[in-house]
């Protein structure tokens, strides 16, 4: 079975032959083994194409997830409201302040054109270059936005949006209500670029910061919306926060795909979650993948497969994405740790 | 009579009813209770009670940041009252999230729970330079510093601000804690910090626990 093959059957709720590996890898893990900075690769969408194909040859038995990006770090959406972004040289790009100090500004706020404005519109044109020069057989799969907490917290500030949900539930909820069509409207826009996609991704972390009350009133029907929206597609949700609290919430949010937090227990998102939601996950980026030796990652891949992996369903990865500095050998243990231990059929499928 | 205000307002505090809890301070400093025993024994039981829930998984990270602008309001009452008078402050906590980072609700919720057990919290914000630590720390001649970073490439500048102090002679002076989702106890050994926090509880049981067991060297 071919590498993204056996990711899809697993998407799709299948036992594939083997168990999948998959890195959520972006321009930070491809620029630094591409041995060029972070910033070059923002700069150019050709060194962008060489040093993701880079990775994907270096590694082959790993989905690198989404694959081709047009990735310009989280900056895309606030860059299109009009934040203020900040360009380390070796790093991902940051927004710098917060854009509503005031949130009576708020009240008149309307969802940026994305074919116009901030990034968004060079986004689309590198993903165009992308595509146009990939080689044959590699595509640009995935439609990308942020989800509507994790934007709302760079406008706001993350400290201010949460303390907004409780005093100013009115603000709140409008610049959740702005995000939520931003998201839907962004990833529309791709899809009209994207030649032929297959899915949609949508990280945000944030919501899990938010009690299972707050969740259900601002969360759930923001999330609800926007994967209602894209029904015939792969839709991949990802939050690295712990989410226990809010599972049986996410469990009705109609996406395929939860890459989910190594705070969040696999036992118990197996049992919930995972009965009609993939799982990809959640061996810990920095504690076991950046500063474990091969060993520790394989016998914590073992763990995770031998838990999550019964009955299909299941990607092996970490909960978040590799850090830059993750030591090559390392990646092969979680090769390896598949190939001992996550053949199918297995104990318990 | 002011134990019964004061519990009331701690409940009032750990139930997060902000109008409340400011009434309650209100009324509190009108029938002349002192303000370092407001916070020492209306605020402060009230905070802890919120980091309980928090424990309990009653409380998450929203009601932590309600409750750090519940904090914030109340001081706003009570720090008049605090410029003629450091009665019953435990001690000086220069905190800030360190260069190139920009994580600000664990810090925030660190310096609410430090303001709440009766710190004098100076919070520099995130993005902090190394030089802005300095300059604050002979400013106001901190008991301790408080660095927060999330982020694998930013933690080493926690080393950096600490080797910053050394070179200016202050670093003896200072209790530094470390803390954030990548920070661990070797690490902050590794960088030679004095303590390892892995949430704002924790922080603050450390702190206290210091405090009373050392002489200020400044």
């Amino acid at each position: 079975m071919e590498t993204l093959e056996r990711f899809l059957s697993a998407a799709r709720m299948k036992e594939p032959d083997e168990v999948p590996v998959s890195l959520l890898t972006s321009a930070r893990f491809f620029s630094r083994f591409y041995g060029i900075g972070v910033f070059k690769f923002f700069h150019d969408p050709e060194l962008m194409l060489q040093a993701t194909l880079h990775s994907m040859k270096r590694f082959p038995d790993i989905v690198f997830f989404p694959g081709l990006w047009a990735d310009y770090g989280i900056v895309v959406e606030p860059s299109a409201f009009g934040s203020r972004i900040y360009w380390p040289e070796n790093f991902v790009p940051y927004v710098k302040g917060q854009l509503f100090k005031d949130p009576e500004e708020i009240r008149n706020l309307e969802p940026p054109d994305p074919k116009t404005d901030g990034l968004m519109p060079f986004v689309l044109e590198s993903i165009r270059y992308i595509q146009k020069h990939a080689p044959q057989g590699v595509k640009y799969l995935y439609a990308i936005a942020r989800g509507p907490f994790q934007v709302a917290s760079y406008l706001r500030g993350p400290t201010e949006f949460l303390i907004d949900l409780r005093v100013r539930p009115d603000v709140a909820q409008k610049l959740i209500d702005v995000c939520t069509e931003t998201t839907i409207q962004w990833l529309n826009v791709q899809l009209e670029v994207i030649d032929q996609p297959i899915g949609i991704f949508v990280p945000d972390d944030v919501a899990s910061f938010l009690s299972p009350e707050l969740f259900e009133k601002f969360g759930l029907p923001a999330y609800k919306r926007i994967f209602s929206r894209f029904d015939g597609l792969l839709k991949v949700y990802h939050n690295d926060a712990d989410s226990t609290h809010i599972l049986d919430l996410l469990s009705l949010c109609d996406f395929h795909v939860f890459n989910f937090s190594p705070a969040t227990d696999i036992r118990i998102v197996k049992k919930g979650i995972g009965k009609k939601v993939c799982l990809m996950g959640n061996v810990d980026p920095v504690n076991v993948l950046l500063r474990g030796k091969p060993e520790t990652v394989e016998e914590e891949c073992k763990r995770c497969i031998q838990i999550g992996a019964p009955g299909g369903g299941f990607i092996l990865s970490l909960g978040g994405g590799p850090s830059m500095e993750t030591p090559e050998e390392n990646i092969g243990a979680m090769v390896r740790a598949v190939k001992k231990h996550g053949r199918y059929p297995m104990s318990g499928s | 009579m002011d134990d019964e205000i004061l519990k009331s307002l701690s409940l009032k505090m750990e139930a997060l009813n902000i109008e409340e809890t400011l009434e309650g301070i209100k009324r509190a400093l009108n029938e002349g209770i002192p303000p370092f025993e407001i916070l020492k024994y209306g605020l402060s039981p009230g905070m802890d009670g919120i980091g309980q829930r928090f424990e309990r998984k009653e409380y998450f990270l929203s009601e932590l940041a309600l409750a750090g602008h519940i904090m914030k309001r109340a001081m706003d009452l009570l720090d008049p009252y605090f410029a003629s008078s450091h009665e019953g402050r435990l001690g000086r906590f220069l905190i800030g999230t360190v260069k190139g980072d920009l994580h600000d609700i664990g810090k925030n919720i660190v310096s609410t729970m430090l303001t709440g057990a009766g710190f004098e919290v100076y919070d520099l914000g995130i993005d902090v330079p190394d030089e802005k630590f300095l300059k604050k720390a002979l400013e106001i001649q901190p008991d301790f510093v408080g660095m927060s970073s999330l982020l694998t490439t930013t933690m080493l500048n926690m080393k950096s601000v600490i080797k910053l102090f050394q070179e200016k002679g202050i670093r003896e002076k200072l209790y530094i804690f470390v803390g954030g989702a990548v920070v661990t106890q070797a690490l902050a050994d590794e960088i030679g910090a004095d303590g390892y926090a892995k949430d704002a509880f924790e922080c603050t049981q450390k702190a206290k626990h210091w405090i009373t067991t050392r002489k200020r060297n400044f």
